[in-house]
């Protein structure tokens, strides 16, 4: 209790509370800005850490983790433009509720389902380091290279699955992604895969450069060209808490959501992604509605936002017990831990427990600030969509411009998104999905280096599911294949009835 | 007709204004590339060096990690080969940049970079699974004489690398197999990866109770690791140390390259960088741009030594 007074006081600092206003806020814009990002914004900001007191920096950089999930969700249901790469299959049903004049609502749900998703795992994932914690270590041992590469293996298989009617072209689409991850010098192994002489591709394609191109300059492009819009209305329902009454609504979809991105958080690196598609084909499953899911179904909307602002706070275990870091953020954020003097490990617990109630508290502090922020901006936010279409589109188009230029201050990513933009537009006009692509880049490039770490290992197939994690979800995938077939098989009879 | 002249009009003024931008160089902001992710002994420095020089300049100075996905630090250095010779662009690289570089054929060439100064020697070491059976070379060396171990590295034909080959070679033991990997951490040994890997000390901090560290590479002890010896003095290897440090291509000019030592030098010789010295084992220091090349003559030398072993010459 103490260790627990002590946090709350730590808190109470005005300075740590400036930067927690801060962190909320600026990670709400930086999430909501397509081509910016948490990590982009984090990374510049780390240098300036060293000058801050340490629980000041850590607030800041937290405020922008935990935050910039909500932002990004409004340009995905808005503008049909994720502002995180985890915000992708918000952009299903968000952009479609949108379209049917329901953007407030959709906004609503998206914060709201964001909101228990956030605290839900937030509560969680302290409870879980204070009474597991000295255990944890077990549990490191349990993801190794081949478990992490099959987790990636069940996060394409849902995501493919995800696209019912258009497995195939989903499946494609992930395959292209897979391809333009491998594109680039393999220096040590001294060959060069598919760059045909062209110096720039050396490096091969920046992940953000590619998403803002495909999804933003897309988008930008289709506004541009297409019609505008004078039939858009927007209906205002309800007060301010509509969004958290309307959950109340999906008890089964919310919770089930919540539940599989705290689990699945802890996996390192493929969290987020594999607990939403798997949350998503879950509440489809259970939906009265399931025809509804990709066309504005509340449900997958609750689904997606749910389970992905789970993620941050359950990706915390793996990063304060083990010393893991998942992805380049948490990696980020071991950096400000390692300059607090904290040292990850599995007695985190013991060592350092006014500091780990620091951090959750701050944590649930975040997300009361950015809920509050957004149900009372709700309205101004939702207006963005009366801009004229084609003002949007430039304004898309620059900002798009401007934030790929200032990653590394390259010209070619300017001209790579613009390529990008392209393929995207005629992924637009042929309806055919966008986020296949995305992901194949991010779990193909996990599957390729963890499958290459682990190669040692591996001397024959069943090498890879000889372990109680890789094995048991070798098992999943299998199921899942399995269910969805006969679902189909069961739908196709149905009709022909 | 008038669609396609808008979405041209506007696409050209959208690249118009990143171009603007490009034209500020070099008064923009400066990027040191590490090419390892982030939380490294190597990143925590180069973190202090970009907060010192945005502090001295008003320029803002960023760190930008690009891990090379079981190629070492070469895609990162290739970035930094890539960008314009005004300082805009600094590497933070390891030995392995300026000696394995040039020999391996991808574009990097013997004066390609310029060293800024050296200023970090790692505590670089080998370690295995507390329940391995073995804790020093020695007791490895017997073991893989009946079993398979694998061994994890940060890229095959880096220096640390070779230095743990051609000790086996010597050692009369081979390893079953070897993986590259990006992160070597207790991870990496608790989920069975691999079966020995080399690394630095910053990575196995948090498990350093429970595993066995079996040799350090470089040219004395590490004062906190009790009774763990040199890989030179277990093998009979070279004594070559891993460091790390700042540079610049080729053509920069040599006020961007004094700033930037200045900066370095007075990062390095500060309380902060100091006390991570005593705190970590690492050791923290900073030679300038002559002995740095001195430097890198007499590494070179080594490494090529220790290639030669490897051969078998």
């Amino acid at each position: 209790m103490d260790a627990l007074m002590t946090g709350l006081q730590n808190l109470l600092e005005p300075q740590v509370l400036l930067a927690l206003l801060i962190g909320s806020l600026g990670g709400l814009v930086i999430g909501a800005v397509p081509g910016i990002g948490p990590a982009i914004a984090i990374a510049i900001l780390l240098p300036a850490t060293v000058f801050l007191p340490d629980l000041v920096s850590l607030v800041l950089l937290l405020g922008i983790y935990g935050s910039s999930m909500y932002g990004g969700a409004i340009p995905a249901i808005l503008i049909n433009t994720p502002g995180t790469p985890v915000n992708a299959l918000t952009t299903y049903d968000g952009y479609s509720m949108t379209r049917r004049g329901e953007g407030p609502r959709a906004l609503a749900l998206a914060y709201s389902a964001s909101f228990y998703g956030g605290t839900f795992s937030i509560l969680t994932a302290l409870a879980a380091l204070m009474l597991f914690g000295p255990y944890l270590r077990d549990l490191g041992a349990l993801f190794g290279s081949r478990d992490i590469f099959m987790a990636a293996v069940l996060g394409m298989v849902l995501l493919i699955l995800a696209h019912r009617q258009t497995m195939l072209i989903a499946a494609g689409l992930f395959g292209f992604g897979m391809l333009i991850t491998l594109v680039g010098r393999q220096s040590l192994r001294g060959f060069e895969r598919y760059t045909y002489g062209v110096e720039e591709l050396a490096s091969g394609f920046n992940l953000i450069v590619v998403i803002v191109g495909i999804f933003a300059l897309s988008q930008a492009l289709f506004l541009m060209v297409g019609k505008d819009d004078p039939a858009k209305e927007i209906r205002f329902k309800g007060g301010l808490f509509r969004g958290l009454a309307e959950l109340r609504r999906y008890p089964a979809v919310t919770a089930i959501s919540g539940v599989y991105g705290t689990i699945m958080g802890i996996i390192p690196g493929v969290g987020e992604f594999v607990a939403q598609f798997f949350s998503y084909a879950t509440a489809r499953s259970m939906s009265k509605k399931p025809e509804q899911f990709g066309h504005g179904s509340p449900e997958g909307l609750i689904a997606s936002e749910t389970a992905n602002n789970a993620v941050p706070a359950a990706a915390m275990i793996p990063l304060l017990a083990l010393g893991v870091p998942g992805e380049a953020l948490t990696a980020m954020m071991m950096v400000v831990f390692f300059d607090a003097g904290v040292k990850p490990g599995p007695d985190i617990f013991e060592k350092s427990p006014d500091f780990l109630f620091s951090l959750f508290i701050a944590l649930l502090i975040i997300n009361v600030l950015v809920v509050i922020a957004l149900l009372f901006s709700t309205r101004l936010i939702a207006r963005m969509i009366f801009i004229p279409n084609r003002f949007l589109g430039v304004f898309i188009m620059i900002f798009a411009f401007v934030g790929v230029f200032s990653i590394r201050n390259n010209f070619f990513d300017c001209v790579v998104a613009a390529l990008f933009g392209f393929v995207g537009y005629i992924l637009r006009r042929l309806e055919w999905p966008l986020v296949p692509v995305v992901l194949g880049m991010v779990l193909g490039s996990i599957m390729v280096e963890r499958l290459t770490a682990g190669a040692s290992r591996i001397k024959t197939w069943t090498d890879l599911v000889d372990r109680p994690v890789s094995g048991t979800l070798a098992v999943v995938i299998l199921v899942v294949i399995a269910a969805v077939m006969v679902s189909m098989v069961l739908d196709h009879r149905k009709k022909n009835r | 007709m008038k669609k396609l002249l808008t979405l041209a009009a506007a696409t050209v003024a959208s690249l118009g204004l990143a171009v603007n931008a490009q034209a500020e160089y070099p008064t923009g902001p400066v990027q040191f590339i590490v090419p390892w992710p982030p939380g490294d002994f190597e990143d925590i420095l180069t973190r202090m060096i970009a907060a010192n020089m945005q502090e001295a300049t008003g320029i803002p100075a960023s760190v930008v990690n690009r891990p090379g996905g079981g190629d070492g630090p070469f895609p990162g250095a290739l970035e930094v080969l890539d960008a314009p010779a005004d300082g805009s662009v600094v590497g933070s690289f390891v030995l392995g940049v300026p000696i394995v570089g040039p020999r391996i054929g991808i574009g990097i060439e013997e004066d390609s970079f310029v060293p800024v100064g050296i200023f970090l020697t790692y505590p670089f070491v080998l370690a295995s699974a507390g329940d391995s059976g073995y804790s020093n070379m020695a007791e490895l060396a017997a073991h893989a004489q009946d079993n398979d171990v694998v061994l994890g590295h940060f890229g095959a034909g880096l220096t640390p690398t070779k230095a743990t080959f051609a000790a086996a070679k010597l050692m009369d033991f081979e390893f079953a197999d070897d993986s590259a990997f990006d992160m070597l951490d207790c991870n990496t040994l608790s989920a069975g990866d691999a079966d020995v890997i080399n690394t630095t000390l910053a990575l196995i901090e948090p498990c350093l109770d429970t595993i066995n560290v079996l040799a350090n590479i470089g040219e004395n002890p590490i004062g906190k690791l009790d009774g763990v010896d040199t890989l030179s003095a277990q093998s009979g290897i070279n004594n070559l140390e891993l460091w790390n440090g700042l540079f610049v291509t080729k053509g920069t000019p040599q006020e961007v390259i004094d700033t930037l030592a200045e900066v370095g030098k007075a990062t390095m010789m500060s309380d902060e960088a100091q006390e991570l010295m005593a705190a970590t084992g690492a050791a923290v220091y900073w030679q300038g741009m002559e002995e740095s090349m001195e430097r890198i003559a007499i590494d070179t030398a080594k490494d090529l030594e220790l290639a030669g072993i490897i051969a078998g010459e």
